[in-house]
């Protein structure tokens, strides 16, 4: 296995070590959608947001003692633990490489939350199939077409209020992914920087061509 | 040794809070859909992907500057 550089990734007005990953579970053939995630050598493990181990239907939570708590900047936030596998792009080479990690999902401490999400995006789906509908009729401009819309707003923002403190941490790979390394090596001058990193063979779980296999796993 | 690098939007930052959708490999990645839900946008990059083929990442935009990193605790 060769070594690997990556220059830091400006994101919001910041640099920083990110990795193009996603994530798949193998018991539902589901994968998430591309990610950059930080490298964070402060966080213990990997963790991913709501919205994350939700695509990729990781089991709900069966009861409140599967819940944890973990603290860090900005507060704590309730998580449970899951396995599934990270997938590692490497776009040069046209590959991908599989690890099999317990990952913390955050989650909010509610047993059926999920079903909560979706009976709005319910709500919101019917709304949007009416406006649809509607302008297929050429009755876009109507008055109900603007209340259905004032309406998606809100729900969207009500999905948001609920769902947004398990999202702001975004995807962050913490030592127990640098495990995957036989090492990593961080250089930064000031506002340049660039990481090497060279893959531990052994901790590979599965691989494939990139993009083509990813493409044969369901979004 | 091989060598990546990612672009990323240089306008990010009045998205913040949003979920934006974009290519690295663009040299000035556009933003291709932004929206406040996760959902809406996982399935917007879904949806382009099967239709032309790219592969987009989803970020959300942090409103500070940094991402926080959270610590075990039992």
């Amino acid at each position: 296995m060769t070594a690997h550089k990556v220059n830091y990734a400006y994101f919001n007005r910041e640099y920083g070590p990110y990795l193009r990953v996603f994530f798949y579970n193998p018991k539902d053939g589901k994968r998430s959608v591309e990610n950059l995630a930080i490298l964070d050598s402060g966080s213990n493990n990997i963790i991913i947001p709501f919205s994350i181990g939700r695509a990729i239907n990781l089991n709900n939570p069966e009861s409140l003692e599967d819940f944890k708590r973990a603290h860090g900047v900005g507060g704590a936030v309730s998580f449970v633990e899951k396995p599934c596998v990270v997938y590692l792009i490497n776009e040069e080479l046209g590959e991908m490489y599989g690890f099999w990690d317990n990952v913390v999902w955050e989650h909010p401490p509610e047993v059926d939350f999920i079903e909560k999400i979706e009976k709005i995006e319910r709500s919101v789906g019917r709304k949007k199939a009416l406006i649809e509908k509607m302008e297929k009729e050429n009755k876009g401009d109507s008055r109900l077409v603007s209340i259905y819309k004032k309406a998606i707003g809100q729900k969207n923002n009500k999905i948001k209020e609920l769902t947004d403190r398990f999202e702001k941490s975004g995807v962050i790979l913490g030592r127990s992914f640098l495990n995957n390394f036989e090492y990593v090596k961080f250089h930064q001058r000031g506002s340049n920087g660039h990481f090497l990193y060279k893959i531990k063979e052994s901790k590979i779980n599965r691989t494939g061509k990139y993009p083509d296999d990813m493409s044969k796993l369901t979004p | 040794m091989t060598k990546t690098r990612y672009n990323t939007p240089k306008n990010s930052s009045k998205y913040a809070g949003k979920f934006i959708v974009f290519d690295t490999e663009e040299k000035n990645p556009k933003v291709r859909y932004r929206s406040p839900v996760a959902k809406e946008a996982y399935d917007k990059a879904a949806e382009i992907q099967n239709k032309t083929g790219e592969n987009l990442v989803v970020e959300r935009v942090p409103e500070g500057k940094n991402q926080s990193s959270y610590f075990f605790t039992e």
